[in-house]
């Protein structure tokens, strides 16, 4: 017996689900009568398409030739701007620069910031106290520069490495193509990434810590960001921030001769970590929940208080073996050893089965034997 | 006394194996124009099938659309990882296909008519003259309502597709689809309320079921 307020819709949709039924058995299907002209119509249309990608191909080909020669002579023109790079890396150009005192420091020499100017490897943004710069790729990537902030250019290449020495910046980084990373070091963390939106900054010594080292922040919009710090790494989610462990975060409430003596050792326990972030809220941070997920306790001894609290050993997995695991798959890929690339995406499904590239290595695993 | 044995498909030598879904779009994507025929044999049972059934065969524009549809599901392809089977591709693509077409021609109004149109409701027996009323009657009712929200109860709940089918047909998200079926159904609901012979009607199919 149905009920509710959507009584008789429902009986409604069983009376025309059995009618169409019936009706499906006393009125099949029209025969084809056309079935050539469709298939010719298919076929031009498969074909077309093709040319069209062919087409669209050789275009970007050309129009991305024509447009390197343009910034070339464009660059060249105008002394003291930088260069383009060429030859197998990614063109990192700065798309505008606002504010005053944003500089290109490039083989110790400093120059203003140029827009439109093609960054390479070595130069560094220098973006002024009260400026802000915008970089992008080609492929979508935009790295947003706030102000008094320091980011260095390390490799422009399949992985596209930054470090940033001061200051913050946002990320919105393109889904990355086979084998491409994309990574950001500060003084103290290493933050990888594969899509996403994300902000890192490097803060100076906080008075609520008793060391005097400079503190990294990560916080993510979008996607998943892995941070790497010393030997632990830790996967953040949206909404959530990593910081550098404060050690010793008492501090704050420490005289000042107190906050002078050597520090106590406290190896930073990944689990810890988010745990102190609570009590140690960046001043630049927005984010309102910060939490983690440990990724490589197996080599870790947990205090027994903190061992609760541990993720399970089934969620316990080596990201960065994995991350090996798969650039060497796509690697082997690359130079055409496809029984190679199959063995070590096998292994990484094999050893990693819920593990975050089991699903990508499954598809590359898919489409490597459709196209043998 | 020649002997006959059953063999089985691709045992002979040079008998080609047919192409299974995924290597079919493979090459289609890829640009083998060969395979045209192929792909058209493989996909029209059910696009013709899904225009039939929301449109109606008798309806001059059947063969086009079959045809348009045809044409559509090869252009999203690209769009087409495998996540469904190539059947429930294919069926959603017809039904968008077939749903463009409804709004552009402004035959709103005149679909559910075509639906099911009163010649085609089956003539079983002594149900023959209450289901032609009902359908009818049904059919009014669904005219006069939001045809947005027709539609989604219709594909949804007459035809079978899923939520996430139904915002692709329709072209709105997944959120705005549940809506649209919940004030649907609730809509309709009313309707045959105060219809008391159509709610009546019903109420005696579903004791007789």
């Amino acid at each position: 017996m149905i009920e509710g307020e959507d009584r008789y819709a429902r009986l409604t949709a069983r009376l025309l689900r059995s009618a169409g039924k019936q009706q499906a058995e006393i009125s099949p299907v029209p025969a084809d009568t056309q079935r050539d002209a469709v298939v010719a119509a298919m076929a031009l249309a498969i074909a077309a398409k093709a040319r069209r990608r062919r087409v669209v191909a050789a275009s970007a080909v050309v129009l991305a030739a024509a447009a390197s020669v343009l910034v070339v002579l464009k660059l060249t023109a105008q002394p003291g701007l930088p260069e383009a790079k060429s030859g197998g890396t990614s063109a990192l150009v700065v798309e505008y620069a606002t504010g005053r005192g944003n500089q290109l420091v490039r083989a110790a020499s400093t120059q203003p910031l140029p827009d439109l100017g093609v960054l390479a490897v070595g130069d560094s943004v220098r973006s002024g106290e009260d400026g802000n710069a915008m970089l992008g790729f080609d492929n979508g990537t935009r790295i947003t520069l706030s102000s008094a902030a320091h980011l260095r250019v390390d490799a422009l290449g399949a992985t596209r490495r930054f470090s940033l020495l001061s200051g913050h910046f946002q990320a919105h980084v393109a889904k990355l193509g086979q084998g491409e990373r994309f990574v950001v070091s500060t003084p103290d963390s290493e933050v990888e990434v594969r899509g996403t939106v994300f902000t890192v900054a490097v803060e100076g010594p906080s008075s609520t810590c008793r060391d005097k080292a400079s503190r990294s922040t990560v916080s993510v919009s979008e996607g998943a960001v892995w941070v790497r710090s010393g030997d632990k790494q830790v996967v953040l989610r949206p909404g959530e921030s990593w910081s550098t462990p404060c050690q010793g975060s008492q501090g704050a409430a420490l005289p000042a001769t107190a906050r002078a003596e050597p520090m106590p050792s406290v190896a930073p326990s990944p689990i810890a970590e988010p745990v102190r972030a609570r009590t140690h809220r960046s001043a630049t941070s927005k984010v309102a929940r910060v939490t983690g997920q440990v990724l490589d306790q197996e080599e870790l001894s947990p205090a027994p208080a903190l061992a609760p609290s541990l993720a399970s050993p089934s969620s316990v997995s080596r990201l960065a073996q994995q991350n090996d695991l798969f650039s060497a798959a796509m690697a082997a890929e690359r130079a055409g050893q496809h029984e190679l690339a199959l063995r070590k995406l096998d292994e990484l499904t094999a050893r990693y089965p819920s593990g975050p590239l089991g699903e990508s290595a499954r598809a590359e695993r898919q489409r490597i034997l459709m196209a043998k | 006394m020649t002997k006959l044995r059953i063999v089985k498909n691709g045992e002979f030598p040079g008998t080609p194996e047919p192409l299974d879904d995924a290597r079919l779009v493979a090459a289609v994507r890829s640009g083998n124009s060969a395979l045209a025929g192929a792909f058209y044999d493989r996909t029209r049972p059910v696009l013709a099938r899904t225009v039939h059934r929301l449109l109606g065969a008798a309806d001059n524009d059947f063969d086009d659309l079959v045809q348009v549809a045809a044409i559509e599901l090869l252009h999203s392809l690209d769009r087409y990882r495998g996540d469904c089977s190539l059947d429930t591709w294919a069926s959603t693509i017809a039904a968008n296909v077939v749903y463009k077409h409804i709004r552009r021609r402004g035959l709103e109004r005149n679909i559910f008519a075509r639906e099911l149109a009163p010649e085609d409701v089956p003539q079983t027996a002594h149900q023959h003259p209450v289901l032609r009323a009902m359908v009818e009657q049904v059919m009014r009712h669904l005219g006069q309502i939001v045809h947005e929200r027709a539609w989604t109860f219709l594909l949804h709940d007459v035809h079978g597709y899923s939520l996430d089918e139904v915002a692709g047909i329709t072209g709105v998200t997944v959120a705005a689809a549940q809506s649209r079926l919940v004030r649907g159904r609730r809509e309709l609901h009313e309707r045959i309320a105060n219809d008391p012979d159509l709610a009546g009607g019903l109420d005696g199919l579903e004791d007789e079921s």
